[in-house]
């Protein structure tokens, strides 16, 4: 049986200048999973993870949290940024600390550990993140792509069961945006589930177990990567592009039409074995 | 050139205990400004040095730069001590008449800015010594120590952290409009610096926004709690530090 971690039912979210961020959403994000959420600029995207992880309170709609409803009540809220980290899209927007150290231990104060608990998870943090050298740094001293580790470390230190990751690998190099994906790898198979935003669709196809697709506040489609981008109709009214390799997979298939029984590569070797047979 | 800043953060006195660079700093600095001995300023300001050129390791000349940045202040501050306006001219050493007053300088005067200018001069190069050696995140550390109440000290945090996201945005806004010629005559220059203010603040806004629903998403709650690292005080070197100040003190009482 599958065991879904956060479920929403018609959730909706309006905003106080009456903008409609989120209309009648309903999804369903199982565990232990690599979740992908695109769609456009002002799809809605990040006002969903505000809301699931208690910041905003749902204007109107049901959110489930491991099978039990959420009241948005102090507990609900508490439960919620416990267990749901946010990794915001612009680093320079959430670390608030001069020092590296000091950032990390926020959260994990908050939930209010015992010092020497605090400690141990900061230090693991940022090991896992490979920024254990920078712990004395001050903040403004490093790189864009050290920030976004720092940010990382940031809600790792806090050990939820569910990562959100907004547009994690917008502003930084594509060095550092595969080891990312990577790390991301790593941590699900840690069994955090894992739930990214992006625009990035060579990247995020590889990578994802399931996709929703999203638009104007509303899920318009959802499936495993290898539908989703084979579905150039929802690709369109989403204004998303094609992945490369789904594109050149078409293309072999258009020419060689025995091979589309054959399953839909997902890596780079498995679409050149598929050229030559 | 690598501003006081970064050099607090790389200098060879960077790990040692933040309160006993705070000791030193203002038991020195106290001692400069009780003293009217010279021999005491002329002290101070060779023994910070010493520790900041020799056993910190800030370069010299970058030293020699920051210790020019005050002059123009001191010297005409002290221009205006040395100066005596008077009808009286007979305690001058060197005057001039201005119609029924006498403007010149005294013996009194000249004292008392030589004082002044080795006083201020011997604070400064105390509070350099801080500035070159400990970091800003240490200050905070002490701040806290001492006490200081939990509002400002978070305050102070916050202020440090967001001076270099305002510089760093101030500065992409003003290479943005440098591209487009908002800087190529005097006019356009007023313009395009009035609008850089005026969007920066309302950029700083925003930022503030993000910042406080970044930090709520992490269960911030009104107290910015984070845990501070240990320091280690040394024995030897706070024995040092009040051998010096003891010398100091002596020096001044002769």
């Amino acid at each position: 049986m599958t065991e879904y971690i956060i479920e929403t039912k018609d959730l909706e979210f309006v905003y106080p200048d009456g903008t409609y961020a989120l209309r009648k959403l309903t999804i369903s994000i199982q565990k232990g999973k690599k979740i992908a959420i695109v769609g456009a600029n002002g799809a809605g995207k990040t006002t969903l993870f505000l809301n699931l992880n208690g910041v905003y309170k749902p204007t109107g709609g049901k959110v489930y949290f491991e099978g039990k409803e959420m009241i948005y009540n102090k507990k609900d809220i508490l439960a919620l940024k416990r267990n749901i980290g946010i990794v915001f899209q612009d680093a320079n927007a959430q670390l608030f600390s001069a020092s590296v150290f000091q950032e990390v231990s926020f959260g994990p104060m908050n939930l209010g550990l015992p010092k020497e608990e605090v400690r141990k998870r900061v230090e693991d943090a940022l090991a896992k993140t490979g920024i254990a050298h920078l712990k004395k740094k001050p903040i403004h001293f490093l790189s864009g792509g050290q920030k976004k580790r720092v940010s990382i470390a940031d809600i790792l230190a806090m050990d939820p069961k569910v990562i959100f990751l907004d547009e994690p690998t917008a502003f930084v190099d594509p060095k550092t945006s595969s080891e990312l994906m990577a790390f991301f790898d790593v941590l699900n198979k840690e069994g955090k589930t894992i739930v990214l935003s992006t625009h990035d669709m060579d990247k995020v196809y590889p990578w994802a177990d399931y996709v929703f697709v999203m638009k104007e506040g509303a899920v318009i489609a959802e499936g495993i990567p290898q539908d989703i981008f084979r579905d150039d109709e929802v690709l369109k009214r989403a204004d998303l592009e094609k992945p490369w390799m789904i594109a050149a997979y078409e293309e072999i298939i258009k020419r060689k039409p025995y091979l589309s029984k054959e399953e839909v590569p997902k890596t780079k070797e498995a679409l050149f074995q598929l050229m030559t047979k | 050139m690598i501003s006081m800043d970064q050099y607090a953060y790389i200098n060879r006195l960077k790990s040692v205990h933040p309160m006993e660079k705070c000791l030193l700093s203002g038991g020195m600095l106290l001692i400069c400004l009780w003293n009217t001995s010279p021999l005491v300023h002329f002290g101070a300001i060779a023994l910070m040095t010493f520790l900041v050129i020799a056993v910190a390791g800030i370069p010299g000349k970058t030293y020699v730069q920051y210790l020019l940045l005050p002059l123009v202040f001191l010297i005409t501050g002290v221009g205006g001590v040395a100066l005596t306006i008077t009808k009286n001219s007979t305690l001058f050493l060197y005057g001039f008449a201005m119609g029924h007053w006498k403007i010149g300088i005294s013996q009194q005067g000249l004292d008392q800015a030589v004082l002044v200018f080795l006083r201020a001069y011997a604070s400064v190069t105390c509070l350099y010594f801080l500035a070159f050696t400990t970091p800003m995140t240490d200050m905070m550390w002490v701040l806290r120590k001492l006490r200081m109440p939990t509002v400002l000290v978070e305050l102070a945090m916050m202020i440090y952290r967001f001076i270099f996201v305002l510089m760093e945005t101030a500065s992409m806004i003003y290479i943005s409009q440098d591209c487009r010629l908002g800087y190529s005559s005097i006019k356009r220059s007023y313009t395009s610096l009035g609008q850089l203010a005026s969007n920066l603040f309302v950029k700083a806004f925003c930022r503030a926004q993000e910042l406080f629903t970044a930090l709520t998403a992490r269960g911030y709650t009104g107290r910015l709690d984070v845990l501070e690292e240990n320091y280690y005080l040394s024995m030897k070197n706070m024995a040092l530090i009040v051998l010096a100040q003891g010398i100091f003190m002596i020096l001044a009482l002769q």
